[in-house]
């Protein structure tokens, strides 16, 4: 059964010369796992919020939307509120209620459904779930993960027929992001609840997905079964965001697009070569050194950092990566000074981190990056955030246009913070916190949300600044990220470092928590954690 | 065990609401001691007695400061102690003083056991009784107040590390907080823009809101409420009847142990006892269930 | 927090009482007082206190009523009269030697910069209703000043009574 068809759809904003969508037909049928792919900005949110009446844009819209063979715009909104959900990126702000069980309940009580039924379908959803433990928790105390689970729920106990989900993951660590993926296809599988996603970690939906619709500048460029599809985006310049197997078995007849098929075929077929390692020589001085550093947050808590020890050298890209609460953002926190460790020496260039008196340390010694790059903002426009950085600092504004070239944001400066993407606003607070002209840079999660294009954006930035001298301190769950930048990883465990090593040695002794090249060429490809690296060493036999 | 903690949020609160009227409202020194002293072992039980006796030390100041100042400002009374300026400084405005503080404390402490209590789901529930959509007002604002607080942490922290506020100087430590407060404020004016469309997602206002909050109203809450409206009532009686008139000025008037007096007293303490009367009978019951396993 | 807060309020409280320069007296010291010997040519006024009206108007406590008996406070009686006093100096004088429980607000405590008389044996301002009070009739009217101002003469009548209507029925 067809649940929806898109007719020649064209849509633009007010005031806007281009159209956001143009000339899109589709039809999704029940029981559908669709992905919908495209950089950002490909107008994906546009027309997802298109197919949910209660969400649409203001704007000028041209073509048909049908539901269920009707115009979706005169279906009664009862209807479109219930049966089609609607899964938002972000996890804070789609939460309404304080506790799980009203965040649960919310959907029915707006339906005015009787309170016993109300309860039977949230002990229902909790049970599939396995959530009741903490039905009755405080939304607030639960991680991202959990609430992006909870939204789904919220969504789910309406009992709708289909399911829009707008990078729902894009906020998550890889961990959460598989949880919530296999329950994506667990209602699909089991339920035959349609589901329509729109990602940029291709990796993980292309190989559960039916259909793939690739957007590009608002057109259907492709909407075709996962390999065809695959087969299209190599072509253009999305091939970054597809799965390491589909970029490294670019040529093969029979595309893979899943792990496992990436690894049949270089089981068979190809010989045993070892990817010689690249250590990069770093002979400066020691600019970061934390010996047996102790934290905690409060005086009777828990320990969070347990006698940490770490060195990291002038011009050195080194990843932080851990689960979450192992204490990666602490270990920032106390290099930046902004909390205190009760035991152990922290050492900036030389220097005890207390001897920088008032705020020396953070005019060009360190920049802190926080995981929401919103809060570095406070004014209008970029530029005037630029300017008063500038001011206080008395630094020429000439530094400006430097900075910006450096990172390509000079045409978002006279825009709103707020009103930019994510990987712009990620571009423009690195900027900002760049004014001061710090020597180390310290950067939370900082290609949380972010698409492949962007990731390898900064990740090319960040090597610049490297060679330019700059520290480089990045705490992250993007393995993939780690690999491809990083000089050094290290592996943060129950408040210690367990382990630094060089990227490709990190990865290829690791057995699960390792990139998917790694994964696939592990037996074949010695030392091999990249695309670029496994391409590069694979002979056929 | 806690028994009374389950009671049907509505009979709590009318529980409450009878207890502390009869505590503010009477003038009659033996129903503010029995009140003061309900609402001390019930805090005790509700606190283990540990925090009740922290606290001690200021109830004791409480209590002086009051009974102390009252006469520094009122000079009634037939029987002075000494005079001040020419103003005598009476033995009934200091016993005024303690009956007012004695009114105060037995209140705060009330207050705090009601607060342990009656939480923020109960009142939630009760406020759903009344309007679903203040119900779901409510909830908001418990929701939206940590997310604040935490936005605000991380605002500051982000501006602190921009090296633009010094942090030895006042001013700048109080344009910090300025800068924050005001990238906070449009922060969270851009995320409710979100939340509200993620309310209107799933139908809000298309329908009249119903709450699937439902509790049974059992045998014991039924006692419970029967019990405070009751006792409320008969208080209210008495003291319009004068049984539980007292008056301080010019000199204390005279208690008589009458029938209507008895009757009044013992409706008083069983009120204010109530909770600490069930949890000990539940405990009781408890430990003679836990002796048959 | 709290505490620290109280006791600190106590101290404040304690050091205001001192600095003001607060006279303590002990009942028996207060009520020492002499009124001097009629004589030929000493200066004299009559002098009652009275509140009829308010007892027989119902509002008052039972308490009270026993200490008001039939309202005659102070049965009219002669006594001398000091150089230069005021119908306060003299309420106050006599208050004292007689034993008669009275409060008042000092001239430096209200705005009139005048003493003003709050309660006479246990009788306050406002029992009995918003309008009712402690007012003065000098030979059986009211006066424009104020009882700390009005300086009293040979022979003058002073009743203090008890107005329930802001001294409306002491118009005649």
């Amino acid at each position: 059964m067809e649940i929806f068809r898109v007719k020649n759809l064209s849509f633009s904003y007010p005031e806007a010369d281009k159209k956001a969508l143009d000339d899109v037909s589709f039809s999704v049928n029940s029981g559908e796992f669709i992905t919908l792919c495209g950089k950002s900005g490909s107008s994906k949110t546009t027309l997802l919020k298109l197919l949910k009446p209660q969400l649409s844009p203001k704007g000028d819209k041209n073509g048909e939307i049908l539901y269920k063979g009707n115009d979706l715009y005169t279906t009664e909104n009862a209807v479109t509120a219930t049966k089609i959900g609607y899964v938002m990126q972000n996890t804070e702000t789609q939460i309404v209620c304080d506790t799980v069980i009203k965040e649960l309940a919310f959907g029915l009580e707006n339906m005015g459904a009787n309170p016993f039924e109300i309860k039977r379908r949230i002990a229902e959803i909790s049970a599939f779930f396995g959530i009741e433990e903490w039905v009755l928790k405080n939304t607030n105390e639960l991680s991202g993960g959990q609430k992006q689970i909870v939204s789904l729920a919220s969504v789910l106990v309406m009992n709708p027929e289909v399911i829009i989900l707008d990078e729902p993951t894009s906020q998550l660590d890889p961990v959460a992001t598989d949880t919530f993926f296999s329950l994506l296809e667990k209602i699909n599988r089991q339920f035959g609840i349609t589901i329509i996603l729109s990602e940029h970690n291709l990796e993980q939906c292309f190989p559960m997905s039916d259909r793939v619709i690739f957007l590009d500048e608002g057109k259907i460029v492709c909407d075709d079964t996962p390999k065809n599809a695959c087969r299209k985006i190599l072509k253009t310049d999305m091939k970054k965001a597809l799965p390491s197997a589909t970029r490294i078995f670019e040529n093969e007849n029979n595309l893979p697009i899943s792990v496992r098929e990436g690894r049949e075929i270089i089981l068979d077929g190809y010989e045993k070569t070892t990817c010689p390692i690249v250590e990069k020589q770093n002979d400066n001085e020691e600019i970061i050194s934390l010996k047996d550093v102790w934290f905690r947050y409060e005086k009777n808590g828990k320990d969070v950092l347990k006698g940490l020890d770490l060195s990291v050298k002038k011009g050195e890209i080194l990843a932080i990566l851990g689960s979450n609460g192992s204490g990666k953002t602490t270990l920032l926190n106390v290099i930046s000074k902004l909390r205190k460790a009760y035991k152990g020496s922290v050492k900036l260039k030389n220097t005890a981190i207390s001897s920088y008196k008032g705020n020396s340390l953070y005019r060009g010694i360190v920049g802190f990056l926080p995981q929401n790059p919103k809060t570095v903002f406070s004014n209008d426009t970029v530029r005037e955030d630029f300017l008063e950085s500038c001011k206080a600092l008395s630094k020429d504004e000439s530094v400006i246009d430097e900075i910006s070239k450096k990172l390509s944001i000079s045409h978002l400066l006279d825009r709103h913070p707020f009103d930019l993407s994510g990987g712009e606003i990620q571009k423009c607070a690195l900027g900002r916190v760049m004014i001061s002209n710090p020597e180390i840079l310290l950067l939370d999660e900082p290609t949380k949300g972010l698409d492949a294009f962007y990731k390898s954006e900064l990740s090319e930035i960040f090597t610049k600044l490297s060679e330019e001298g700059k520290t480089i301190l990045i705490v992250t769950h993007d393995l993939e990220f780690s690999a491809n930048t990083a000089h050094s990883c290290a592996m943060l465990f129950d408040g210690e470092i367990v382990c630094k090593d060089t990227p490709q040695k990190f990865f290829y002794e690791n057995y699960f928590y390792t990139t998917s090249c790694a994964s696939i060429a592990k037996d074949v490809v010695k030392n091999a954690v990249t695309v670029s690296q496994v391409t590069e060493n694979l002979r056929k036999n | 065990m806690n028994r009374f903690l389950k009671t049907h949020p509505v009979s709590m609160l009318v529980y409450f609401i009878s207890v502390i009227g009869i505590s503010m409202v009477c003038k009659s020194p033996i129903i503010q001691l029995i009140s003061l002293f309900g609402a001390a072992s019930y805090a005790v039980w509700l606190t283990k007695g540990r925090e009740f006796l922290s606290q001690l030390a200021f109830f004791v100041t409480l209590f002086l400061l009051i009974s102390v100042t009252n006469p520094l400002f009122v000079h009634n009374g037939k029987t002075p102690l000494f005079f001040m300026n020419g103003n005598p400084v009476t033995l009934e405005a200091v016993i005024c003083g303690m009956s007012i503080a004695v009114v105060i404390i037995s209140v705060i402490l009330w207050f705090s056991c009601m607060t342990r209590v009656m939480t923020s789901d109960k009142f939630y529930f009760i406020f759903s009784r009344i309007s679903p959509k203040l119900a779901l007002v409510f909830s908001m604002a418990l929701n939206f107040i940590p997310k604040l607080k935490k936005s605000y942490k991380d605002t500051e922290k982000a501006h602190k590390t921009l090296g633009i506020y010094s942090t030895d100087s006042r001013v700048d430590r109080l344009k910090l907080k300025l800068k924050t407060m005001s990238s906070v404020v449009s922060q969270s004016a851009e995320n409710s823009i979100e939340t509200s469309a993620s309310m209107n997602a799933r139908g809000y206002g298309d329908k009249k809101r119903t709450s699937c909050f439902v509790k049974k109203f059992t045998a014991f809450d039924f006692f419970v409420m029967v019990i405070s409206l009751a006792v409320f009532t008969a208080e209210i009686i008495f003291m319009l009847n004068k049984t539980l008139a007292f008056e301080f000025y010019p000199t204390f008037s005279k208690i008589t142990i009458e029938i209507n007096g008895v009757i009044a007293y013992s409706g008083c303490f069983v009120l204010c006892f109530l909770p600490v009367i069930i949890e000990i009978t539940e405990s009781l019951k408890w430990k003679y269930f836990v002796s048959k396993i | 927090m709290k505490k620290d807060l109280l006791v600190v309020f106590f101290v404040v409280l304690a050091v205001a009482v001192l600095i003001m320069g607060t006279e303590f007296q002990s009942v028996e010291e207060y009520y020492l007082t002499h009124a001097d010997e009629i004589t030929e040519d000493s200066d004299t006024v009559y002098f009652s206190i009275n509140c009829e009206n308010a007892v027989s108007s119902g509002k008052l406590s039972e308490s009270q009523l026993k200490e008001l008996n039939n309202g005659e406070i102070l049965k009219e009686k002669e006594y001398v009269l000091l150089d230069g006093e005021s119908v306060f100096d003299m309420l106050k004088r006599v208050c004292r030697f007689e034993k008669i429980h009275m409060e008042y607000q000092g001239a430096d405590k209200n705005i009139y910069n005048s003493a003003y008389v709050q309660g006479i044996n246990y009788l306050y301002e406002f029992d009995c209703g918003e309008t009712s009070g402690w007012i003065f009739l000098v030979n059986g009217k009211q006066t424009d000043t104020s009882c700390g101002k009005y300086k009293l003469q040979d022979g003058d009548k002073v009743e203090w009574v008890y107005s329930l209507d802001a001294g409306k029925e002491f118009l005649k």
